[in-house]
């Protein structure tokens, strides 16, 4: 129990109070100003100096909910990253354990070419990368994003993993395995609860890289798949029209905020008391 | 094994039907021929980097006028040039046609990536430009779109007979309305790019160099004078991040006049996103024009509805619809360009871009000595 100091409480109301302040003009204010710009009539343009639009209508919303294939880009891209994240992490758990658990020669210089493809230009990667798919008759938009995605995001994962791998304690396999357990036992009671947060930050990480990726689902995709970016791309560039692109990020802002929210429940579990049985 | 079997069949009949469909020679066939042919092929992808939501509406009239369908992708030009590039090898690739920079055409041609030439096969190639912004395709890409460059300006915050006309006058302006004149960073839109290249060519003297091919360093010995003139002014101007941040930024209130594309402007006004009330003019000191391309890849498979639709984009009809509807600049000369926001007296202002080698030294010493 912490003892209670004499302006305590003042200082408990003062630090909400400012985190309140701030978050309303981090967050709010832009998100406020974006459904207002998102309900500017598109005949009654909203210009200096008038301090509010003169009409409101949710004629925006309509015209890019029928124009702009948003429905199709959100399927997409929702379909196609949690098949990346999965494969990805799949793909990289062997050589996250690899990395995390055991010595061998040429280790470190193997960590390096797995980073590889971090350092090279996405426009690079996505180009040459979808040569090479094409070239391979591996151009089936669909599966060619999948795989593009997933080899974009194995780096990650597999940085991430290993690092998981590793903090694993031996003192708690070494119990595991004088207790008789098995391998299995031994995977599932001590490994999986402390890969936990890394599993998910994989997935995550995954999932992120393959919603926000252009060049690769472009190049493979067009003009049979479209996918959320290819969207983005094409409001927020030339073709600006701060309305649209504020219906837009309204838009795709809804199924980001429920993918955090289960992220969050899913993150609830204290893994740390999980692993070590320390409430 | 059945279904192998007839799987098999029916790939080895649709490969022979592909390769019928294609193998064609545009060249060795009569126009109406080639519009027979075209009808067969029944859709194209027509891949345009900007305004995509309005051309597909105007699209619509190919359609109905042909039976061919249009489908215009969501993109943007990188976006676009990476996937000519990383289907280059493929024997049918999924662009039809496609919108492109001028300066883009060179590497393009080099990796025959353009069907070419086209103004062998197009019934009116002889009135469309092949050479745009010191770009010369050789037919392998006609001009379908005339953009300008000059000033857009708030009339409810600028007095119209006092619109600067002069270089002096401009910089006289800049130091009565402080902030009032915004730049865009040329690294992220051309207006920005045209009006410091104007700037050189006003300070400094034109040369007939910057128009032509190939680099030398002694022609931009004197272009120190230029940014002197823009860090005299730095307190003065508005940089702005874009060429559609400006026009945002002219809308609120916050600058009142600044470098912009004639059909960028008209482009917004009809969609709403910036107020009518914004007005563009072309001053006597010059401001640049310039357009874009339309070609088609070498690998598309539908070459006949692909020559069809360029026919049909690039003709006197279709360019009078654009100067109606975005304001571009008719590149036929039989179009009608009197729905522009400039009157053809203020067009007799519109002067060259630089080749792409000053025009990137350009951006690059703007860069260095004044944003840096």
């Amino acid at each position: 129990m912490t003892a209670q100091t004499k302006n305590g409480g003042l200082i408990h109301k003062l630090s909400i109070g400012f985190f309140i302040i701030i978050n309303f003009f981090w967050i709010g204010v832009p998100f406020l100003m974006a459904l207002l710009w998102s309900l500017v009539d598109p005949k009654h343009p909203w210009s200096y100096p008038d301090m509010f639009p003169k009409v409101l209508s949710f004629g925006r919303w309509e015209q890019m909910w029928e124009t702009s294939g948003l429905v199709e880009a959100l399927t997409n891209s929702y379909t196609i990253a949690p098949l990346v994240a999965l494969f990805t992490v799949i793909l990289a758990l062997p050589t996250a354990y690899a990395f995390g658990r055991i010595e061998f020669r040429g280790k470190k210089l193997a960590e390096v070419v797995v980073l590889l493809p971090l350092i090279m230009p996405g426009m690079i990667i996505g180009v040459f990368f979808s040569s090479m798919l094409i070239s391979l008759e591996l151009s089936e938009p669909f599966w060619g994003i999948v795989i593009g995605h997933t080899v974009l995001a194995l780096p990650y994962a597999i940085r991430i993993l290993s690092a998981s791998f590793n903090s694993v304690p031996q003192d708690l396999i070494d119990a595991s395995k004088d207790l008789g357990g098995s391998s299995f036992t031994t995977f599932r009671h001590v490994f999986m609860p402390m890969l936990k947060p890394g599993l998910l930050a994989s997935l995550i990480f995954c999932l992120v890289i393959s919603i926000e990726e252009f060049n690769i689902a472009f190049v493979l995709g067009s003009p049979d798949i479209t996918t959320v970016p290819t969207i983005l791309y094409s409001y927020l560039g030339y073709s600006f029209i701060r309305p649209n692109a504020a219906v837009i990020s309204l838009i795709l802002v809804i199924p980001n905020v429920i993918l955090m929210l289960v992220i969050e429940r899913l993150l609830k579990g204290n893994y740390l008391a999980e692993s070590t049985g320390k409430a | 094994m059945m279904n192998k079997t007839l799987t098999a069949i029916a790939a080895t009949v649709a490969l022979g039907l592909t390769t019928q469909a294609s193998a064609y020679d545009l060249k060795e066939m009569q126009w109406n021929q080639i519009v027979e042919q075209a009808q067969k092929e029944k859709a194209i992808n027509v891949y345009v980097w900007y305004f995509q939501p309005r051309f597909r509406t105007i699209f619509k009239d190919f359609e109905d006028k042909y039976g061919i369908k249009v489908r215009v992708p969501n993109s943007n030009e990188k976006g676009n040039i990476n996937k000519l590039i990383a289907e280059g090898k493929r024997s049918a690739g999924k662009i039809d046609v496609m919108a492109i920079d001028a300066a883009r055409m060179p590497s393009l041609m080099q990796n025959n990536l353009v069907y070419g030439p086209i103004t062998d096969v197009l019934p009116d190639a002889a009135k469309l430009k092949t050479k745009l912004n010191g770009v010369e395709t050789g037919g392998y890409a006609v001009s379908f779109w005339g953009n300008q460059t000059g000033f857009a300006y708030d009339p409810s915050r600028v007095n119209e007979k006092e619109l600067p006309q002069s270089f002096d006058a401009l910089g006289k302006w800049i130091s009565d309305n402080p902030y009032a004149f915004g730049v865009n960073d040329p690294n992220k839109g051309g207006a920005g790019n045209a009006f410091i290249q104007r700037a050189i060519t006003n300070m400094t003297g034109d040369n007939e160099a910057y128009y032509a091919t190939g680099f030398d360093a002694k022609n931009t010995t004197k272009w120190s004078e230029v940014w002197t003139w823009f860090d005299k002014h730095s307190d003065e101007i508005t940089i702005t991040s874009s060429n559609a941040d400006s026009l945002t930024r002219m809308n609120d209130g916050e600058i009142s006049m600044a470098p912009a594309w004639e059909d960028h402007l008209k482009g917004l006004q009809a969609q709403g996103a910036i107020t009518p009330r914004i007005k563009f003019y072309i001053p006597e000191f010059g401001m640049p024009g310039g357009g874009n391309m339309i070609m088609m890849p070498a690998n598309t498979s539908k070459k006949a509805a692909s020559m069809l639709f360029i026919n049909w984009i690039t003709s006197a009809e279709v360019q009078t619809r654009f100067n109606e509807v975005f304001g571009s600049a008719p590149q036929h000369p039989d179009a009608d360009d009197s729905k522009a926001l400039v009157s053809q007296e203020q067009r007799q202002f519109s002067k060259s871009f630089f080749t792409a080698d000053y025009a990137t030294k350009a951006k690059k010493a703007f860069t260095e000595n004044v944003l840096m």
